[in-house]
């Protein structure tokens, strides 16, 4: 099985552009292998516009206004920070069919500085009106974020990982927005994209060294949040812990703080994320989140010494 | 080229009345930006009312309009005076600018006639070349024009747009540069020199024609030439007007690009249109 996360994302979105002459992918100088097959089959329809974020932007609105439905690829900070304002004035204020795709979340490109790491692009788009934020974290749910891209027509940013992930055992097959991958009784975790697996890592650790089970929400639909689901995952909890790779404050935290608080539940709430400040160190992906703090045993530490207070 | 002297002189008349009307518009708002509307006035005018632009005001979304885009989105007042005039929508809308009604400051989808929201510069063109180039795919051959002000060149996202529509030879899309050589603090040779814009143009691939923006004969003839044109190649019409054009102590003045206006200025400029209008 393949479980190569563009791949994963990609491959319903080329196969629905074989049949549909309607579907364009723009791309701001950045491929995947999974679009090789559009590139010579139908070259029409992928347009690399070349490093222009912004004007992809534009231009994506322009084509969504003449009805095609866009798909627009590039790397995490140059498809949000770089082109907020494109995506919420030519987009946005028209609910268009534009389909952000980016790669690079988090410490992605972990060996590639401040420039391309993606750690505030959530905060960027939550503050947009109209649009949807899905989140990948597994090949599973990049399959069903590009059929429900594909279905429904409205402005996305759609986060997507590269390489190879493991698909995580669910408790549902439906599109909630949110999948329990973990279930335990002392704590719920929510989490996000990439770090989910890490999380869930810790969570063992939790279990084995400190006795403390968790439930762990990976939840791929930030904006609007599923609340009812995720309602009913955090009821009956007095712990509950929010895990991003994201800057704190360009992350989404403080949307799930504020939900939990407007739900009334009386809880313990802690937040951790990638703490303030820019990353000058090189390596994989493991080591920055060593660095950071995000690795699974810093987070079991720090988990279990939050609970047992 | 035989161009119906009837119609010229009619254009010519109609760009003074759409003057007066942005002024009265202006002043019962209390401000406005009257030198970029008054630059661009004459284009639109011949646009509109010379028959280049398929529209049908009672059908603003019409399939086989065409498209205009005012990229330099602050010039608003100038459009929809045009598009009230056309018929998009009534004219009491024009005296409610800025007050509670249909139309703000810079244009917004909502209105009619109005296709994208403006207001932020370097957005009109790029916009345009996504259109033009699903059009160019679907093989229909609907035209664009876009009308940026000189002073948008400054921003970064117009040179991405520019380099777009000439690779991708977007002879579907008219470029009109509203030269004015003002930007909303001071003149654009005093602070980022533009220089020869249509240097820069014919070096990035345009097909560039430079026209006095405010003789209606030239932009009539050009606009008939640009039509039949079959060239490959995307138009830019450097548009060389004077910010403010047509009340004398308005022009070139740089105070008039935003801002209010007294009665007694207001009923100066109203007798200086209205005597053109006259002769």
């Amino acid at each position: 099985m393949n479980n190569e996360m563009r791949d994963a994302f990609f491959n319903p979105i080329v196969d629905e552009a074989l049949k549909n002459k309607d579907l364009i992918v723009l791309a701001a100088d950045h491929t995947a292998f999974s679009l090789n097959k559009l590139v010579e089959e139908v070259p029409e329809q992928f347009i690399n516009v070349g490093i222009s974020e912004q004007n992809m932007i534009s231009l994506a609105a322009g084509m969504a206004l003449r009805g095609k439905k866009v798909f627009a690829y590039g790397i995490t900070p140059f498809v949000s920070l770089k082109i907020l304002e494109q995506f919420t004035l030519d987009v946005a204020t028209q609910n268009l069919d534009v389909n952000i795709v980016s790669v690079g979340c988090g410490f992605a490109y972990s060996t590639d500085g401040p420039s391309h790491h993606g750690l505030q692009d959530i905060g960027c788009m939550l503050s947009i009106p109209n649009i949807f934020i899905y989140n990948c974290s597994d090949p599973w749910n990049s399959s069903l974020i590009a059929e429900k891209s594909l279905k429904e027509k409205s402005p996305k940013y759609i986060r997507i990982e590269k390489g190879n992930m493991d698909n995580f055992v669910v408790d549902t097959k439906e599109f909630n927005g949110c999948s329990k991958i973990s279930s335990g009784k002392d704590l719920c975790i929510l989490t996000s994209g990439a770090i989910s697996h890490e999380v869930l890592k810790a969570s063992k650790i939790l279990e084995e060294r400190f006795s403390i089970r968790a439930s762990i929400i990976d939840i791929y639909q930030l904006k609007p949040l599923p609340e009812e689901v995720l309602l009913r995952y955090i009821s009956g909890y007095s712990n509950i812990c929010v895990i991003e790779e994201n800057w704190i404050c360009g992350g989404f935290s403080n949307q799930l703080a504020s939900f939990i608080l407007k739900s009334g539940l009386k809880v313990n709430y802690m937040n951790k994320g990638v703490r303030e400040g820019f990353c000058y160190e090189y390596g994989s992906r493991d080591f920055l989140w060593n660095k950071f703090n995000l690795d699974k045993v810093s987070i079991a530490n720090e988990i279990a010494n939050w609970i047992k207070g | 080229m035989n161009t119906n002297t009837n119609q010229i002189n009619f254009l010519k008349k109609n760009s003074i009345k759409l003057r007066i009307k942005v002024l009265e518009a202006v002043y019962k708002a209390g401000k406005g930006h009257i030198g970029g509307a008054y630059s661009m006035i004459d284009i639109l005018t011949v646009l509109f009312y010379g028959g280049f632009l398929k529209h049908d005001p009672k059908n603003p979304n019409w399939k086989e309009r065409d498209i205009f885009l005012l990229s330099k989105g602050h010039a608003g007042i100038g459009l929809y005076c045009i598009l009230s005039d056309r018929g998009f929508f009534e004219e009491k809308h024009l005296f409610e600018l800025n007050n509670g009604g249909l139309l703000g400051e810079h244009p917004d989808a909502n209105i009619p006639g109005i296709e994208v929201v403006g207001g932020s510069l370097g957005h009109g063109l790029g916009i345009a070349c996504g259109m033009a180039k699903a059009d160019k795919l679907n093989l229909n051959p609907r035209k664009y024009f876009v009308l940026m002000g000189d002073g948008e060149l400054y921003e970064g996202s117009v040179w991405e747009a520019i380099l777009f529509t000439c690779h991708h030879n977007l002879s579907n899309l008219i470029l009109i540069i509203d030269r004015n050589r003002y930007i909303a603090t001071a003149g654009t040779e005093e602070v980022n020199s533009l220089s020869s814009i249509s240097d820069k143009m014919h070096s990035f691939g345009f097909n560039v024609i430079e026209i006095d923006a405010h003789n209606i004969e030239e932009i009539y003839s050009n606009l008939t030439a640009i039509n039949d044109f079959k060239s490959k190649k995307p138009t830019v019409l450097i548009a060389n007007s004077v910010k403010g054009k047509g009340v004398s102590f308005m022009e070139n003045e740089v105070s008039w690009h935003h801002g209010g206006i007294r009665e007694d200025t207001y009923k100066k400029a109203k007798m200086e249109l209205e005597t053109t209008l006259g002769d």
